[in-house]
Order: C-alpha cells, then structure tokens, then sequence
C-alpha cells in the first residue's frame, strides 16, 4: 500500500467482518510504523527498518527484489500516484509471523479497495503481495 | 512390458502388452479418453498428444514407446476447470461443431505456438494438415489461433509453462478435486496458511481449513484471470464457483523446495 502526505488511518472494523482489529498489538504497530515512515516519504529509512536485504514486493504490475529496488520503485510509485489516502482498515489479521489486511482507500481516481499480505522473518518483511481492484471499476 | 511415463504431470507404471497402441494405453487402461480414435491410421490427427512436447499422433505410436517420456493429453492442457488462452479463443471465436477433432487440433495449435509464437495464416493452415475436421470449420480454428495470441499476449505468459505454473495448475487440480492428502502434501509441514478467517500453520489444521468445504467441486476454482511469477512466490486472481455464486479471489503463495510455505487469500 502506497500513501502520501496527509494519509490518515481508520481502523474501522467491516461489520460483516468476524474479525476483531485490535490496535495495540506488535503487527499494528508495525503496520502504522510502516504507514508514518511512507508519509514521511522516508523510502530509505522504511526500507532498511521494515524490509530485509532480500526482500520481495509483488503486484500485478511490478516485481521488486532487494533494498535498492525496492527504494527506487517507493519513490517512483508514490511520485506516479498523486496521493493516496487510506479512509478505513476493513479487514484486518494477523499471526506470529503475518498479516494482512484490506483497506478502503481514495486517490486520483477514485475511491477503491486495496489488499496487502505481508510474511516476516526476524520481524521484518521477507514477502509483501499487494493488490487492487482496478481503479476503473470503482471510479465514482 | 512394464513401462514408467508420467501423464499430465503424474507418475505411471503399467504393463502394456507389445502392441497395444499408445492412444489406446492412455485410453482404456488410463481412463483419459479426451484423446479421440478417429481412422486409427495416422491420418486425422484426433489423437495428437504432447509427447516430451512435441505434438504426436498417438495412434501411430505403441504404448512402449512412451517408456520414460513425459505425455500431456487434452486433460492436461490446463488445469481441471480452467481452460488456457487457446481454449478459450476456440470457444470465443466459435471454432467447435461437432467437436471430434478439437482435442488434436487443440494439442496440435499448442505445439504450433511454441515453435511458432507468432504463425501466419498460411503457417496455421500448413500446420493443420494433419489435423482433419469433417464438418470443415476450418476457417474459425484460424482465427481462434489468432485470438489466442492476442489473450497469451495479455497474461504474459503461454505453454510451455515454468515449473512454477505447472505446481500452480497441479494444485488448482488437486483442489477442484477432493484428494484431500494430496492437498496436504503440497504443503510444508509448518506452512501458513493466512486468510481473513484466522491464520492456519501446519499440516492438521490446513487439513482442517479445507475439510470444511473449501475444496472439490462445490468450490471450485474455474479460471485463473491473472497469474503471476517471481522469484518462490506466485500471485493470482481466480473465479471461484461456490454454493452462493461466482467469488473472485486473490491468492499469494511462497514456494520454497516444491512446497508451500506461505499462502494468503482474499475475496475481491
């Protein structure tokens, strides 16, 4: 998940979701750790302290592999994307080494659901998939 | 004579007498009957298979021949409930009638592709010489060919396919099945399975998640729209068919030494 300056994070539980979010625990904690350091457009410092050397983030549209990479591609997405703003955490789960979540998220065109899986390895990402329906479908 | 082969990815043994041709091993004693007798002389290529690859005509083989190759039929083409970007072209540019000769012509325009990516008209025609329909609806087969490379040129990717899409198509098969261990199997012993529903890890409690109707017919996954590659990790988006309807979900897995370590899924 990309953001931009002026994100915001709800975590506003789905109802039909049976899934209880709880805030405080270590995996949310990393999450709006994650989240502040995209804000701050610290793709150096969200890299080298979330993501280990041979990390992978996987889409539909773009493979990445290895702190350099995944550096330069932060930058590049989050300078394509206008800006990004989460509005609501819809579903959320996590285990000892996982999480994921989807959220419902606004940008440049339009409003839109995301998905985000993450596996970590010594409390840092190994693997991140990500996802979205394309924004044509949700434009309003 | 005792012979080993593999068929659509999986391992077999059989005695087979001397003559027995290779289209009726693979159809009376291995029940695959997609493969079509139809002169039995060689001539109307109904019974092309993938032999190590390359399309052959199975009654012009014995089943002996087959000993140590690996053989795809029709039934292996894609995986069970999905079809590949040929099939689909075939049935989008209405390229059956009466469907006899489709498996060989089916089998045949995959190997044609992979020598071949991009044929003209005249190499399609050329190519299907072997390949006889009776009721003549050849013209529509040509453009089924060339629809297909315009859907393969959409999802990046066509037959032959990487060792990772084999695994991928094999356990989409598995699970349109009901072969619950074999499900396991594909799984690493400590495994983590991640969905919205609770995270699963190891092999008992992923036994479980599946043992609780998300697997076999009533569950099934019946296209993969998109498939993804890179490194030991695959991502996909797949129709699903379950008792309320069409669901579209969204898988990531790690596959580390042939097994998977991590999986997440989502429904979109």
């Amino acid at each position: 998940m990309i953001v931009a300056p002026g994100t915001s994070v709800a975590l506003t539980p789905d109802p039909n979701s049976k899934i209880k979010i709880v805030i405080t625990t270590p995996m949310q904690h990393f999450y709006e750790e994650h989240v502040t350091l995209l804000d701050a457009r610290d793709f150096e410092g969200l890299v080298r302290t979330h993501y280990q050397p041979d990390a992978q983030v996987m889409s539909n549209d773009y493979q990445v592999r290895g702190h350099d990479e995944l550096i330069r591609h932060f930058a590049k997405y989050t300078g394509l994307m206008a800006y990004l703003q989460v509005i609501s955490t819809d579903k959320w789960v996590e285990g000892d080494s996982t999480f994921a979540f989807e959220a419902t998220a606004r940008t440049q065109w339009g409003v839109g659901r995301v998905h985000d899986a993450f596996w970590l390895r010594d409390g840092l990402i190994v693997r991140h998939f990500t996802g979205a329906i394309p924004a044509t479908r949700f434009l309003r | 004579m005792r012979i080993s082969f593999t068929v659509n990815q999986q391992p077999h043994t059989v005695e087979v007498e001397p003559r027995v041709l290779l289209v009726d091993l693979l159809r009376d004693h291995i029940n695959l009957t997609g493969t079509k007798v139809g002169c039995d002389s060689g001539q109307c290529g109904s019974c092309v298979i993938l032999k190590d690859g390359i399309s052959v005509k199975s009654c012009a083989l014995l089943g002996v021949q087959a000993d140590g190759a690996a053989i795809t039929t029709i039934e292996g083409i894609s995986p069970a409930g999905t079809m590949n970007p040929l099939q689909v072209a075939f049935q989008a540019a209405h390229a059956v009638q009466c469907g006899f000769c489709t498996p060989g012509m089916i089998i045949s325009l995959t190997d044609l592709l992979v020598t071949i990516p991009h044929p003209t008209e005249h190499q399609i025609r050329a190519w299907l010489a072997g390949n006889l329909c009776r009721c003549t609806g050849y013209e529509n087969v040509v453009r089924a060919v060339n629809a297909a490379q315009q859907i393969a040129a959409s999802e990046a990717h066509f037959l032959p396919m990487s060792a990772m899409r084999h695994f991928y198509d094999s356990y989409v098969g598995v699970l349109n099945g009901s072969d619950l261990t074999a499900l396991v199997e594909r799984y690493s012993p400590d495994a983590v399975l991640t969905t919205f529903e609770g995270i699963v890890t190891g092999h008992e409690a992923i036994r479980s998640y599946f043992e609780d109707g998300r697997m076999g017919a009533e569950n099934a996954i019946i296209a993969t729209e998109k498939f993804i590659e890179f490194g030991d990790s695959i991502y996909t988006e797949s129709s699903v068919r379950t008792a309320h309807g069409l669901a579209h979900t969204y898988h990531a897995f790690v596959v580390q030494d042939g097994l998977i370590t991590h999986q997440f899924a989502g429904v979109k």
